[in-house]
């Protein structure tokens, strides 16, 4: 998911070489983690029967916040012994923080979680497993599987993400393409790329975009390629440099900018400005673009059918429960809740996600009248799970946003510079 | 108020009273208040505060530069294995350091047109100085973060003013924050005009504290403005001029927020400039925050600190042949 970056870069700015160095560290050996440690505070006084206990709990983007307090509000009166304290923390600080607190013995009680990190935590021990407690059927397969390790449930679906296809259908209109619809192949996106590209100034036909999310590990999946397995990864097969040369196509053939275009202006900018005629984003864009200066023309289609298949990723927002609560029952009930039918229909109420319990998601769609919302729904029944690295910790970082750098910026071709990747990928994977 | 309470510690001290004696002739010693554990007592915060932030943080990081960090703060000795990555890796920190001194030579370049922009503020009956000196200084007192976000956006290649004003003169301009060719010069321009107002001020105290004596007696003799910058102005600057350096050169070794925001903050790893805008500072930064790589992270820092202590020794070393102390 795209968070806030401005946060982050004020509070480095402010760090300087050698005490930034240090604060990482520190932070778990003194007490910088304010929600988390008053509660254990409170938790450590002996909890007889009936004694009143605090929870903690945690999420980054501030925007659910409303949506997530409505729905405690109506889990405090159900429990009445148990008061629930909840934290925004900001994203940029979000992981350092939770694990940091983690390692310390302490943090928030139950906590939100996303499919990249979770094997991270999975693999550590660091939380508590949930299976049995809740019905995974009530959830799209794909939100289940993103927190699955070892045949273990470790985390209650809250809310998902797709992928779609936006596009403007002024632009479409005015080139005379006919809107994309369900089953639409890759071959018609290219020509619908191909033909709104320069239909008024400065006008592209879409943006390859390096962001694997939003493009190319959807276009990996359709071209019959894969990410990860548990041993090795999938960068350097056919279907993954497929999928990649179809993007870099685009700015070779002036379909899409540069990517120091993209670098300059986020191409979501350009969208809902009417400098592009399509543009593939999450669920999460929906409201921002049915808002932008082209919102009335802008429509979302579901993904284009490639050589192998019309999937897309799916990412989930999960909460989970710390191995290290001292109220695990209370803690565990509370995640159940806040992925439970009831939750799920409050959040859908606020439109800022969609909310994973399956018929939930009614409230989110009517919240965008404007474009068909319903197929960013559907494409979760087919959804792959957001791919991710079987250990992720050290050091994939920056082999594959390098590579990927290279070949968007055209200065590497993805028939070598991919299969070199893999084979830098898997130098890793094969260390752990 | 000053009146009852000097009558109170007079009385309990025995204390001269004010005009009697001249505060130098006080006797030492005496009393409670004299006591070395006074001292102690306003001391002691700024103390405290070093402890916590610098002493403390900097023994944690010389610790740090022989553990390798777990996921979940588990810490392992591993000896020299971070210096001996960071030798078999020097590559990657020579390549930092290039572009550390590239943007620090351009950067640095802030300093002489300070020095000149604080003479023409520092001419007598100028009208308006406030106005210019708040000018100047409004950059200093923005956050860096939204200097680097505006300055972004006066560089977009697609959209930004400084495009279209050299399209008004038939120049074509680039995406000047995301070209490798581009990157440096653009942040080290930006960071001359934040920088300028600090400078100037501090150079404005030193010209003020140059006796109008000096400038008389020149012009008696003859001097024009020129020659008189050159030959009166510059040597009583000079201190100034080695401390307003020295804090420079610290400040482009460690520069960071710049390139961060500039460069596109999340989206920094995809900029196609990046590999060109590596400074040391974002190597560290990668290293420890984007990759929990805390002890290497940590090895770099040091390697920075004692880079930044040799080339701060070596200015001092080298200010005998230029700073003149009075």
């Amino acid at each position: 998911m795209r968070a806030p970056k401005l946060i982050g870069s004020i509070a480095i700015a402010s760090l300087l070489a050698l005490s930034a160095c240090s604060s990482g560290d520190s932070n778990s050996s003194t007490t910088s983690a304010p929600p988390a440690d008053t509660s254990s505070a409170a938790q450590s006084e002996p909890a007889a029967g009936g004694d009143q206990i605090t929870l903690t709990i945690s999420f980054w983007d501030p925007n659910y916040e409303p949506g997530f307090q409505a729905a405690i509000d109506l889990f405090e009166q159900a429990n009445p012994n148990v008061t629930v304290q909840y934290t925004t923390t900001p994203s940029s600080d979000y992981w350092t923080t939770v694990q940091t607190q983690i390692g310390a013995g302490a943090g928030f009680d139950v906590f939100a979680m996303n499919a990249p990190q979770f094997p991270t935590y999975a693999a550590n021990g660091a939380l508590l497993p949930l299976t049995g407690l809740f019905d995974t059927s009530n959830y799209p397969q794909a939100t289940i599987d993103i927190v699955t390790w070892d045949g273990e449930v470790y985390g209650v679906p809250n809310n998902y993400d797709t992928i779609g296809v936006y596009y403007n259908k002024r632009l479409f209109d005015l080139a005379g393409v006919e809107y994309p619809t369900a089953g639409w192949t890759w071959d018609d996106f290219k020509n619908a790329v191909a033909k709104t590209t320069g239909i008024e100034d400065g006008v592209y036909g879409t943006a390859s975009a390096p962001y694997g999310q939003m493009t190319y590990y959807n276009t990996i999946l359709q071209a019959g390629g894969y990410l990860f397995t548990q041993t090795d990864n999938g960068f350097g097969t056919q279907g993954a440099i497929d999928g990649v040369k179809l993007w870099t196509d685009f700015i070779d053939e002036g379909y899409s900018p540069t990517l120091q275009q993209i670098t300059d202006t986020w191409p979501g900018d350009s969208f809902g400005d009417g400098k592009l005629a399509m543009f593939w984003d999450g669920s999460w864009g929906a409201k921002t673009y049915a808002e932008s200066a082209q919102g009335e023309y802008i429509d979302v289609a579901p993904m284009p059918m490639g050589s192998a298949n019309d999937h897309c990723v799916l990412n989930g927002i999960s909460f989970v429960v710390n191995k290290n609560t001292p109220n695990a029952d209370a803690a565990k009930a509370l995640a159940v809740f806040m992925g439970s039918k009831e939750a799920a229909e409050i959040l859908a109420t606020y439109g800022v996600a969609i909310p994973s319990y399956n018929g939930t998601q009614q409230a989110w769609v009517d919240a965008l009248p404007s474009m068909d919302a319903q197929v960013l729904i559907d494409a979760a029944a087919t959804a792959d799970p957001y791919p991710v690295a079987p250990l992720r910790e050290m050091g994939y970082g920056t082999i594959e946003g390098d590579a990927i750098t290279a070949i968007f910026g055209r200065t590497a071709d993805p028939a070598t510079a991919m299969p070199e990747m893999a084979a830098a990928l898997q130098a890793v994977i094969d260390s752990e | 108020m000053s009146q009852s309470t000097e009558g109170g510690r007079g009385a309990a001290t025995r204390a001269p009273r004010r005009g009697q004696k001249g505060r130098g002739q006080t006797p030492r010693g005496r009393g409670p208040r004299q006591s070395p554990w006074w001292a102690l007592l306003f001391v002691g915060p700024v103390m405290v505060l070093f402890a916590v932030l610098f002493a403390y943080p900097f023994v944690r990081t010389v610790w740090l530069s022989f553990l390798q960090r777990g996921p979940f703060g588990g810490y392992k000795y591993i000896g020299l294995k971070n210096y001996r990555e960071l030798i078999s890796n020097s590559g990657d920190f020579l390549a930092a350091l290039g572009h550390t001194v590239e943007y620090s030579l351009i950067a640095l370049l802030g300093i002489p047109i300070a020095a000149v922009i604080a003479t023409l503020l520092n001419t007598k009956g100028l009208r308006g100085k406030s106005v210019y000196r708040t000018l100047y200084y409004l950059p200093v007192v923005t956050l860096p973060a939204v200097v680097g976000m505006v300055w972004r956006l006066i560089y977009n290649g697609d959209y930004g003013i400084l495009n279209q004003l050299l399209g008004i003169f038939g120049l074509s301009g680039r995406s000047w924050v995301s070209d490798p060719k581009t990157i440096i010069p653009a942040v080290a321009v930006v960071a001359i005009w934040a920088g300028l107002g600090t400078n100037i001020i501090i150079l404005l105290a030193g010209l003020q504290s140059i006796p109008e004596t000096l400038y008389e007696a020149a012009t008696l003799d003859g001097a024009g403005r020129v020659k008189t910058f050159l030959h009166v102005t510059l040597p009583l600057l000079s201190p100034t001029l080695f401390l307003v350096t020295v804090m420079g050169v610290i400040g482009c070794l460690q520069v960071f927020d710049l390139f961060y925001v500039m460069m596109g903050g999340g989206f920094v790893q995809t900029n196609p400039a990046g590999k060109a805008a590596t400074t040391i500072m974002t190597l560290f930064y990668q290293q420890g925050f984007g990759q929990n790589r805390f002890g290497y992270a940590a090895t770099i820092g040091l390697a920075l600190m004692v880079l930044i202590l040799a080339l701060t020794i070596l200015q001092f070393r080298l200010q005998r042949r230029w700073v003149h102390y009075e």
